[in-house]
């Protein structure tokens, strides 16, 4: 990896919660998004007329329509998803996620652009099915290891350096960040939320922190970057504090 | 999407008074915006299905190449099924569009959009309009923010919708950020994060007022950031995640705000 590009500069402290979160910016690759919808919407027209013919066939098979309409979104999906891992490993070939801090607009976020614009649409068709909690196997599939048993269809959380433990809860609308732009610079930084966790509404969750398992992050707060929470104690405010012990 | 499945983050649209006068408008938009592709979708499958049933020439002969392959003729049509469902929903974002353009056209002659302190009241022409044309925006921001490739087209929404009244500039990431249609004004190469609000209006219980936000060249506003109406941050200023910038505050050029309120932080020199 070429790390060679001069350093930002920066202003202040960057241990401090003075990050700026933001999406990726871009449309990299608008041609090989369209081509995977078209091989999924390809898959489903075999699927939709193999079951047509099989209807003309066996008249009853017609009862099987509901399945069927189910059956032809799972295909969807899975194809995009699957098509989306192809490419994302074709770009991780090319520069591997890692951590650091990079210059903005350097290569490493047009590669997390990129990467992020691809995991995007594969998350979005998950989420706006009818089983939204579907997206774990997005995430699984697509470098995120996420636990059993875990809450994440209502919240954001970054396709790449996150760790989720099991039992965890991401409450509504919250955020969990791996990746920051801040100044000239572009960082990224691993995020681990260990088991048992929950966190609150509108939290935010900035990259480089540590969650310690059986806590709470309260709602509508957020935490520093780099920061660590201990095991098992209720922490909240903006930035977050602890303020006391769970039983 | 980004947003939780129960909220859809995009253009911010939200209309005061209910009214079913609004319900005619948004049903009128979506009328007027889905004939063109449902003629489309009328030819294409009328030669998917072979039905053929306006015998259309260009389509005739369509079918009558196709009919050199024999029975496989249907499977051609079908290939390009995939750009068919794109097209389709293309066309009705972009007809959307442009139909609520008209109706604006339309509503800015009636009256036009302007800047101040006006009451809350039907009878007052300026509230009453500003709702009208929240109305008429409200249906092409809904089914533009429904697509995962909405980053491609909000610029042009904006730009769209805004009727004047709106500049956003190039290379602008405001993609899952609640943005107002009207009197906003962002330079180049900004970003906004996500679930950011970005309002040119706010109410007190009796008035509502309407104030320009800019935000200048090279900006970056933080994850869940408020640019009240009013505010304007110079080139390059940032605003840092969860800061509340106030209303009519004026961010100098460079400067970093954050906390609630927001202020200069300390170390920024």
């Amino acid at each position: 990896m070429d790390n060679s590009s001069p350093s930002p500069s920066m202003r202040g402290p960057i241990n401090e919660q003075h990050v700026t979160l933001s999406p990726p910016l871009v449309s990299t690759h608008p041609k090989w998004i369209i081509f995977i919808f078209y091989c999924a919407t390809m898959a489903v027209v075999v699927l939709a007329w193999t079951y047509y013919y099989i209807v003309l066939a066996l008249w009853w098979m017609i009862f099987l329509l509901p399945l069927e309409i189910v059956g032809l979104g799972v295909v969807f999906t899975l194809t995009s998803l699957f098509l989306v891992k192809i490419a994302v490993l074709v770009l991780e070939k090319k520069c591997p996620p890692s951590e650091g801090l990079f210059p903005r607009n350097g290569k490493e976020m047009h590669y997390f652009e990129a990467r992020s614009f691809f995991k995007y649409y594969a998350i979005w068709l998950t989420r706006s099915s009818m089983f939204p909690w579907i997206d774990k196997i997005a995430y699984k599939m697509l470098g995120v290891p996420v636990g059993k048993t875990v809450v994440l269809h209502e919240a954001w959380v970054d396709p790449e350096l996150v760790d989720i433990g099991d039992y965890c809860m991401v409450g509504m609308n919250s955020t969990v960040m791996s990746h920051c732009l801040y100044q000239d610079a572009f960082l990224t930084k691993k995020t681990v939320i260990k088991e048992n966790t929950v966190i609150g509404a509108y939290a935010v969750i900035a990259p480089g922190n540590s969650i310690g398992s059986s806590s709470v992050i309260g709602a509508n707060s957020s935490t520093n970057l780099d920061s660590k929470t201990e095991d098992g104690y209720m922490y909240g405010g903006n930035p977050v504090r602890q303020l006391k012990k769970i039983e | 999407m980004s947003a939780p499945t129960a909220l859809k983050m995009g253009p911010l649209t939200n209309c005061v008074i209910p009214s079913k006068k609004y319900v005619l408008v948004m049903a009128l938009g979506m009328w007027f915006s889905l004939i063109p592709a449902m003629a489309m979708e009328y030819f294409y499958f009328g030669a998917a299905f072979n039905w053929n049933p306006l015998h259309v020439v260009f389509f005739q002969k369509v079918l009558d190449f196709l009919a050199v392959f024999g029975s496989w003729g249907q499977f051609g049509v079908w290939l390009i099924f995939p750009f068919n469902l794109l097209a389709v929903h293309f066309m009705n974002g972009f007809f959307a569009i442009w139909v609520a353009r008209l109706f604006l056209a339309i509503e800015t002659r009636v009256h036009k959009p302007r800047e101040g302190i006006f009451p809350r009241d039907m009878k007052n022409p300026d509230y009453f309009h500003w709702n009208a044309r929240r109305a008429i925006k409200k249906f092409p921001c809904w089914l533009l923010g429904l697509t995962p490739f909405t980053r491609m087209k909000r610029r042009y929404v904006f730009n769209k919708l805004g009727h004047g009244t709106i500049h956003i500039g190039k290379n602008v990431g405001l993609l899952d950020a609640w943005i107002d249609t009207e009197f906003i004004d962002i330079g180049d190469d900004v970003a906004i994060g996500r679930a950011a609000v970005v309002t040119s209006h706010y109410f007190t219980p009796s008035h509502l007022v309407l104030k320009k936000v800019s935000i200048g060249a090279g900006c970056l506003v933080g994850e869940r950031a408020r640019i009240s109406p009013g505010a304007n941050l110079g080139d390059h200023a940032t605003a840092l995640a969860k800061s509340v910038i106030r209303i009519e505050e004026q961010v100098p050029a460079g400067a970093i705000f954050g906390g609630n309120p927001a202020q200069r932080v300390p170390w920024d020199t």
